[in-house]
């Protein structure tokens, strides 16, 4: 590896802060820079968490796992909001990363270190970022790359720290399909260390440079109406007449109740996420303090102070949701309808192969402005990711603006269809 | 009716199986604390669990063995509470969907409801000290299987024989790590009061002084006129007292949630008959057969059914050796050096060939049933032959000679028992045998001792 990889790391994360841990030392091999939520062994993994300062994990995930037998190396470990609670990468214990067109601006999250570094670097084209409601599309779409979040199953989570098992994914960011292509090839399949996977893995490279001639796609009049601002609408339309012009089918459908999905996802993203963080009480790993004189349960609560707002502020209302009297009306009932609108999508991929829309209701927001929301608007500006999230469907983001702040458009396909996804996404670079 | 007493148990029983539930690492306490762990039963960020089919397939045979219905969807949730044994702050168990539900299992004259059956983590083990605590993790992750009855048993009798059933049907079935040994809670309710739990009692006396302790204590209260309180107890086998526990774990709230790294299982009818086909003829109903194949009395069976191991060697023992001598010296003499080892018979290097040696040696009078029984014992941790520990223990049948040497060096040792004797005093004769016997390490006859004792005494005169 050349220095000049490293010089450029280096100047890139004094600029617009995108690392928590970079590597500064040569390897060989190809770069690649990884979410700070997977694990890597012998290197630090905070999950961009004040309380997971001092983890340097015993073990690699499978994805890191599967990459280093492929000859690459991670450079670095990028900055996230902690957990991945967040849409715009502002709640990080280890700085927060800057949009690669415009410094005053968000680079979206949770993923945000990764796609910012991805968009500005000249030598590393791979990057890891990790969802669960739609922390691999926003950032992308922010920061002008691609990001390719896989079904439910295809990649294996073994050494991802959770946030919610059921919706947590692995996917690739990277400056083009192919990339994304080829990163997924390599880190998908079955695990037995993770019993959620699939036997399903493919070789997505034979999906580039394939026509769209004859595919049919729908586009939800909703993702383009009410919340949706102007210039995103404008951009992603006219990338939609553009793949009509390659050929590609296109259809509105309405699907009303989109909205509806927010606060279903939040309800059981949030009662797993509270279990999640219950581990970490300064025992065994993490952030410690003296024990001396304390009761464990003090001991616990008083380490336990020492998580960001948004962490206290998930833990409390997950651990409300499960409660007895509530868990039935929130958790119980949101598994329902969770299932229900999976089954809603199904029957229009019975129709359709993709389904269009915008990648993010807005533009990259200042920071000033992100700062004046309540969590409540925060949480909305999560309802076009909601849905693939949801359904544990897959998505791909693509850039569609070249100039200005960065749009991206974003397709869901059926599960286990990333093909259809790579072709239209590659089409619509050619 | 008023002073009805209700009680229910869970009964929590390690399986013994080659690995943890949900990693790799051994299922087993020996060796230092903290070394069989890994990064999933230690709970690490990033880490996730992996069912162990192993634990799953045995949690299933043993529900079918308890007339179980076996859930069509067998989910794992989510139980969360904080405590420095618990690596992961949740422990992974099973609430709406556990393995099996209602079934049952017969003690006498009674049927007891079993309400449901499940496969859950055990935590790791605390140890405390004066002003400090250690937790071992060896134990975090290992299999369990809780058992819930109903509040059907109405006395600590019944309990305890439903233990035994239960712990012989474990045996049979060979799922059971009887070394890890099974904890109970006991709730119990007198005259339709409030119902109080004993919490984690392990072993059948401390089980049974517990319940007979906790329904008079409940009792005196009523007479007085008091209510009983809701509550959980913890028993205190020294004292033999219930006491009120620090916590008050009734009202906590558990917060379930479906495990969601785990899918769930939906178990079809033919794997269900496969494991159906892996439960052995149980203990129950081995003893039915015994009495009527061999005519046995109901409780010379049930001492030799008590174990599968030795169930099987009186039946196959049975064709070559007479099945008088067989069935007393399995229920009684093997019975005995099993209880005094606190071992299996499986556990033992005693083989079917060697326990038909030695039954022929003693009744060709070549050993003493004492000495059968010294050679015995030593057979359970070794695997020399009858003749070398009969060699080594010194335990050759005697010279005439030698007892007679004995028994003068003893009337020598013992002058004052002799006196004693010789002044009517019949005990004193009993304490010279008996001196004699130890010396010979139980090789001569006691009565023959006598005779020789009585013979030197005359001399003497
Ligand atoms: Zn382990």
């Amino acid at each position: 590896m050349s220095l000049e990889i490293l010089r450029e790391a280096e100047e890139i994360n004094q600029g617009y802060g995108t690392f928590v841990t970079l590597i500064g030392t040569l390897q060989k091999g190809t770069p690649i820079v990884v979410k700070d939520n997977i694990c890597t062994q012998g290197i630090k993994t905070t999950a961009g968490s004040k309380i997971l300062s001092t983890y340097i994990p015993t073990f690699d995930a499978t994805v890191i796992k599967k990459l280093k037998e492929k000859g690459f190396f991670v450079l670095g470990k990028t900055t996230q909001d902690a957990f991945g609670f967040g849409s715009f990468s502002t709640n990080s214990a280890y700085g927060i990363p800057k949009n690669p067109v415009d410094k005053t601006r968000v680079c979206g999250g949770s993923s945000g270190g990764t796609a910012s570094f991805i968009s500005l670097s000249k030598n590393v084209n791979y990057g890891l970022g990790q969802s669960t409601g739609g922390s691999i599309t926003c950032p992308s779409a922010f920061c002008g790359v691609v990001g390719l979040t896989p079904t439910y199953g295809l990649v294996s989570r073994y050494g991802l720290i959770d946030y919610a098992n059921s919706f947590d994914r692995i996917g690739p960011i990277t400056k083009t399909v192919k990339q994304a292509a080829e990163l997924l090839t390599i880190i998908s399949g079955i695990d037995e260390k993770d019993q959620t996977t699939y036997d399903k893995s493919e070789d997505y490279t034979k999906y580039l440079g394939k026509g769209i001639k004859g595919m049919k796609a729908c586009y939800i009049k909703e993702t383009f109406s009410e919340g949706v601002e102007r210039e995103v609408r404008d951009s992603v339309l006219s990338a939609i007449t553009e793949l009509k012009k390659k050929g590609l089918q296109v259809e509105e459908i309405s699907f009303a109740d989109l909205k509806e999905m927010v606060p279903i996802y939040y309800i059981i993203a949030m009662a797993e996420a509270s279990t999640n963080l219950a581990k970490f009480c300064g025992m065994r790993y993490g952030l410690e303090s003296s024990p001396e004189n304390k009761y464990y349960s003090d001991y616990f609560k008083e380490l336990r102070m020492e998580f960001g707002e948004e962490e206290k502020r998930r833990i409390l209302v997950g651990t409300f949701i499960r409660m007895e009297g509530y868990r039935d009306a929130y958790y119980t009932r949101a598994l329902k309808l969770k299932n229900q609108v999976t089954n809603q999508f199904k029957k229009i991929f019975k129709m359709y192969d993709l389904i269009i829309m915008p990648s993010m209701p807005i533009v990259p927001p200042k920071f000033e402005d992100v700062k004046k929301m309540s969590p409540a608007q925060n949480y909305m500006t999560d309802f076009l990711t909601i849905p693939a999230a949801l359904t544990g469907l897959p998505s791909i983001s693509v850039p569609v603006r070249k100039k200005g702040l960065p749009v991206g458009i974003q397709i869901v396909a059926d599960h286990f269809n990333e093909g259809k996804l790579i072709t239209v996404g590659d089409a619509y670079e050619r | 009716m008023k002073d009805k007493i209700k009680i229910g148990l869970e009964i929590h029983v390690p399986l013994n199986t080659r690995t943890k539930l949900f990693c790799n690492c051994k299922n087993s306490e020996e060796g230092k604390p903290n070394q069989n762990v890994c990064e999933i039963c230690l709970g690490m960020p990033g880490a996730k669990p992996r069912l162990n089919k192993e634990a799953f397939d045995k949690s299933v045979i043993l529900a079918l063995a308890l007339n179980c219905k076996i859930n069509e969807k067998i989910i794992f949730s989510r139980k969360t509470y904080f405590y420095p044994d618990l690596p992961k702050n949740f422990q992974i168990t099973q609430y709406e969907n556990p393995v099996g539900i209602s079934g049952f299992l017969g003690i006498k004259n009674k049927k007891i409801t079993i309400t449901r059956l499940q496969l859950e983590e055990d935590p790791g083990r605390l140890q405390h000290k004066a002003d400090y605590s250690l937790v071992d993790y060896n134990r975090s992750g290992v299999p369990l299987v809780e058992i819930v009855t109903s509040p059907d048993f109405e006395n600590s009798e019944q309990v305890i024989e439903f233990i035994q059933k239960m712990i012989s049907i474990l045996d049979y079935l060979n799922i059971y790590n009887r070394h890890a040994g099974f904890r109970v809670d006991v709730n119990i309710s007198v005259g339709g009061g409030n119902r109080v739990e004993i919490k984690n009692i392990s072993g059948t006396k401390p089980i049974q002084k517990a319940i007979n302790f906790e329904i008079i204590r409940q009792k005196i209260k009523l007479k007085k006129g008091e209510k009983v309180e809701q509550q959980t107890m913890h028993f205190d086998n020294e004292t033999g007292k219930t006491f009120l526990s620090r916590k008050k774990e009734t009202e906590e709230d558990y917060g379930y949630i479906y495990e969601p790294d785990l899918s769930q299982i939906e178990l079809d009818k033919k794997e269900i008959e496969r494991l159906k086909k892996r439960i052995p003829e149980l203990p129950f109903q081995r003893l039915e057969r015994l009495i009527n194949e061999y005519s046995l009395t109901e409780s010379e069976a049930h001492v030799i059914i008590l174990e599968k191991s030795t169930a099987d060697l009186f039946e196959s023992l049975s064709k070559e050796i007479d099945k008088n001598i067989l069935k007393n010296w399995i229920a009684v003499t093997l019975r005995k050096v099993l209880n005094y080892n606190n071992l299996k018979l499986s556990e033992t290097k005693i083989t079917k060939e060697k326990v038909k040696e030695l039954i022929s040696l003693q009744e060709s009078k070549k050993i003493t049933p004492r000495v059968a029984e010294l050679v015995l014992r030593e057979m359970v941790s070794n695997d020399d032959s009858i003749e070398k520990i009969i060699s080594r223990l010194g335990l050759s049948k005697m010279e005439n000679r030698d007892v007679e040497n004995l028994v003068t060096s003893v009337l020598k040792e013992n002058k004052l028992a002799v006196e004693d004797y010789r002044n009517g005093k019949e005990k004193a004769l009993q304490f010279l045998v008996g001196q004699v016997v130890m010396k010979t390490k139980g090789r001569a006859n006691a009565i023959k001792v006598k005779e020789e004792i009585l013979e030197k005494l005359k001399k003497i005169n």
